[in-house]
C-alpha cells in the first residue's frame, strides 16, 4: 500500500533535477510558485516511488489531467539501451489539477518518462545532452522527477 | 506450445530540431515518425509475448518480455533506442506469442514544430510472402513521395533483397535497387525520394523479391509503406501485398460526404504480362449499384477511380466492389477532403488496402472513443465501417463488442439494425455501446488500450475498416487514418 501526502503550502519550486529537459525550459520562479506544491508518495517496502510537476509550454500553466507514463529500460550487451512503454501495463498516473503527479509501488529499475499518449500526442523527457533521460529508481526510494515544461506533439 | 509470430516494422526517427524546441513546419516527407504497435490477443488464453527489437541491419536483437495479455485484451507498445534520435533510427521488431495476436502500426510524427497531424496506420504481418507488391509508388507526383521498409520475415538467416520499380504508363522497369545481408527480423528502408534513377513525377509500383543470402532460394519478406506529402502535411500508410485478386471489396465510397470527404481507389494490375478488364461497382447504403466504371488496365498499369468523377451521387456514402476479368488486381482505398480547409493542412488523408476476402470474425486492436476530450484534441475517436461481402444477413446477425485492455466487454453489444444485403455496409462506433464506453480505451490511471470484435454467423463474410480520428481544431473537421480489421 502507499500513502499520498499533499504538502500544505510549499510555494518553493521543486528543485529541477540535473540533466533536465533541454527541449523544455524550466519554469521561472513566478510560474513555478503557482504550481509547485509537492506531491509526496511513500512506496511499499522494497518498491520505489516518483513524483513531479509538468507544465504546458504553450501557456506556462500546469498541464492537468495528462498521462504520465514510465517506460521500462532494457540493456543488453554494448547496445544502446532500449526503452519500451506498454500503454496497458507500464506504470503511470494522471496529473492532477495543478500538474502534479505521484506514482507509487514502482519496481526498482531504470525508466524513461513519457508525458501524454504515445499513440497520439506526447513527449519524452530528455536530458541536457538531448538523449532520453533515464531515471534509476532504487528500492524504497522516493524520486523527485522535478518540474518539466513540455509540449505534446 | 505452438508459437504464433507476428512481424511488425518499427521505425523511430526524430530530428535534432525537436531537441531544442525549434518550431519546424514539416511536410509529411520531411517529418520524422516514431512507431507504436497496437496489438490484441485474439486467442482463448493469456498471451505470453516477447518483443525482439532490431535496429536496422542488426544481427542480434534485444529481446524483451512483454506483460502478459488476457484473451481479448489489447495494448500498445512504443519501443526506441536511447540516444539515437540525433542521427535518426530505423529498425524493426518481431512480437512472438503463444496465442494468436493481431497488430496495427501507428506512426506518430514527432518534433516540437511538426504540422503532421495524421497518424498513419497499417497492419502487422503474421507471416511474410515472396514477391511482395507495393501497389502504388510515387516520387514527387501529386506532391507525394513513397518510403517503405522491407523486413526479413524468415525465422533465421540473412536475405538479399531486390526491389524493382515499374512505371505505370507506360509499364516499364525504371530502377532496380538491392540490399544484401539483411538479418532475420531486421529491415531495410527504401526512400523513393532519394533514389536518383527514379525520375520525378514518377507514378508506378514496386515488386520486392528476396533470396536467402548466398542462394537462389526465395525468401519471405513483409513490407510497410508510407505515402508522404512533399508540399503539405499529408501522411498515410499501407501494407505491401502478394499476388492480387479478381474481386476487391471497398467498405467505403464517399462523394462529398460527410464533411466534404471523398474516396478514390488506386487500382493496380498485378500482372506484368496480361491486361485487366476492371469494373468498379458503387453501392448505396441500401446495397444497390448507383454508379459504375469500366476500364481496361494494361499490364502493370494503374487506374485511379474517384467516386465523384465516376458518378457516385454527390453528398452520399456507400461502398464498392471492384472486379477484374483477366489479370488479378490490387486496390487501395484513399479518403481525403476535397478542398484543403486550411491551406496546406489537409484533414482527412487515409490509405488502406482493399479487402480481398472476408471472415465471420474480425478483430481490431486499436479502438478509442472520447466524449470529454475530443475538442481538446487530447484523445481520439474510432469510426468503423463494416461491409457484408457474403450472402444476405438479417438484422442483428452482425455483432460488435468493444473490449477493454483486459479483454472485458465494455457497454452493450452493438449490431446491425437492418438487414445487410450482399455488398451492403453499416457503421458503428464505441459510443453506441452506451455510457460505459464514452471514454473507451482510456483509463483513470493513465493507461490505455482497447479493441473490438466483430462477429457474424458462421460462414458469413465480413470486412471492416477502422478510422482513428483526431479533432481538427483549425476547422472543426477531423484528421484520420484507416486500417483494416483482421481475421484471427
Amino acid at each position: 500500500m502507499s500513502a499520498l501526502v499533499m504538502t500544505a503550502c510549499a510555494a518553493t519550486p521543486t528543485a529541477a533535477p540535473a540533466g533536465g529537459n533541454k527541449a523544455s525550459a524550466y519554469p521561472t520562479p513566478a510560474q513555478a510558485a503557482t504550481v509547485a506544491v509537492a506531491k509526496i508518495v511513500t512506496p511499499t517496502s522494497g518498491k520505489a516511488a516518483a513524483h513531479g510537476v509538468i507544465i504546458s509550454a504553450d501557456n506556462g500553466k500546469p498541464l492537468v489531467n495528462t498521462a504520465i507514463r514510465l517506460a521500462e529500460v532494457y540493456r543488453q550487451g554494448n547496445s544502446d539501451p532500449i526503452y519500451v512503454l506498454n500503454t496497458a501495463s507500464s506504470p503511470g498516473t494522471m496529473s492532477d489539477g495543478t500538474g502534479r503527479y505521484a506514482i507509487s509501488d514502482l519496481t526498482p529499475r531504470e525508466y524513461v518518462m513519457f508525458v501524454g499518449d504515445p499513440t497520439f500526442a506526447y513527449t519524452v523527457i530528455r536530458a541536457e545532452d538531448g538523449k532520453e533521460k533515464i531515471w534509476s529508481l532504487a528500492a524504497n526510494q522516493v524520486m523527485n522527477m522535478g518540474i518539466f515544461t513540455v509540449t505534446l506533439k | 506450445m505452438k508459437q504464433k509470430v507476428l512481424r511488425a516494422g518499427i521505425a523511430a526517427l526524430s530530428l535534432a530540431t525537436s531537441l531544442v524546441g525549434v518550431a519546424k513546419a514539416d511536410t509529411g516527407y520531411t517529418a520524422t515518425f516514431s512507431t507504436a504497435v497496437a496489438y490484441m490477443n485474439v486467442g482463448t488464453g493469456t498471451a505470453h509475448m516477447t518483443l525482439s527489437y532490431y535496429p536496422e541491419n542488426t544481427v542480434t536483437p534485444i529481446n524483451i518480455t512483454l506483460a502478459d495479455l488476457p484473451a481479448g485484451g489489447s495494448s500498445t507498445i512504443f519501443a526506441s533506442s536511447v540516444g539515437t534520435l540525433p542521427d535518426g533510427f530505423k529498425g524493426s521488431g518481431v512480437i512472438s506469442s503463444d496465442q494468436p495476436i493481431v497488430a496495427t502500426l501507428v506512426q506518430i510524427s514527432s518534433g516540437s514544430g511538426t504540422t503532421v497531424k495524421n497518424r498513419p496506420l497499417s497492419n502487422g504481418f503474421a507471416s511474410g510472402a515472396t514477391g511482395v507488391l507495393v501497389a502504388t509508388v510515387l516520387k514527387e507526383r501529386n506532391n507525394t513521395n513513397t518510403r517503405f521498409a522491407v523486413q526479413n520475415a524468415e525465422a533465421s538467416g540473412n536475405i538479399d533483397v531486390t526491389v524493382r520499380f515499374y512505371s505505370a504508363s507506360p509499364f516499364a522497369l525504371v530502377s532496380t535497387q538491392t540490399a544484401t545481408g539483411i538479418p532475420a527480423g531486421a529491415a531495410k528502408y527504401f526512400d523513393v525520394g532519394t533514389i536518383a534513377s527514379i525520375p520525378s513525377n514518377f507514378s508506378g509500383s514496386a515488386r520486392v523479391d528476396a533470396v536467402k543470402s548466398g542462394t537462389s532460394t526465395a525468401a519471405v519478406v513483409a513490407v510497410t509503406a508510407l505515402e508522404l506529402g512533399t508540399a503539405n502535411a499529408n501522411a498515410s500508410s499501407f501494407e505491401g501485398t502478394s499476388g492480387g485478386a479478381n474481386t476487391i471489396y471497398m467498405p467505403s465510397a464517399l462523394c462529398n460526404a460527410p464533411g466534404e470527404s471523398n474516396t478514390a481507389y488506386a487500382i493496380q494490375n498485378a500482372s506484368d504480362s496480361a491486361s485487366a478488364s476492371v469494373t468498379v461497382s458503387y453501392r448505396s447504403l441500401a446495397g444497390a449499384e448507383v454508379a459504375r466504371k469500366d476500364a481496361t488496365i494494361a499490364a502493370g498499369g494503374k487506374l485511379s477511380s474517384v467516386a465523384c468523377s465516376d458518378g457516385f451521387p454527390n453528398g452520399t456514402s456507400g461502398s464498392a466492389v471492384i472486379t477484374s476479368s483477366g489479370a488479378p488486381i490490387v486496390a487501395m482505398l484513399k479518403v481525403y477532403n476535397q478542398t484543403p480547409p486550411n491551406g496546406a493542412v489537409y484533414g482527412l488523408y487515409t490509405a488502406a488496402l482493399g479487402a480481398t476476402s472476408g471472415s465471420n470474425k474480425l478483430y481490431a486492436p486499436f479502438v478509442r472513443w472520447t466524449d470529454t476530450q475530443w475538442t481538446a484534441t487530447t484523445r481520439q475517436r474510432s469510426y468503423i465501417a463494416i461491409q457484408n461481402i457474403g450472402g444476405a444477413l438479417n438484422a442483428g446477425q452482425v455483432t460488435v463488442k468493444f473490449l477493454d485492455k483486459n479483454g472485458a466487454q465494455v457497454g452493450s453489444t452493438v449490431s446491425n439494425a437492418a438487414a445487410l444485403g450482399a455488398g451492403q455496409k453499416f457503421s458503428v462506433n464505441p459510443s453506441q455501446a452506451g455510457s460505459a464506453a464514452t471514454e473507451f480505451g482510456y483509463y483513470s490511471d493513465g493507461t490505455s488500450g482497447g479493441g473490438m470484435l466483430i462477429e457474424g454467423p458462421s460462414g458469413s463474410q465480413l470486412v471492416a475498416v477502422v478510422r482513428v480520428a483526431t479533432y481538427n481544431a483549425d476547422n472543426g473537421a477531423m484528421f484520420g487514418e484507416d486500417y483494416l480489421a483482421t481475421a484471427p
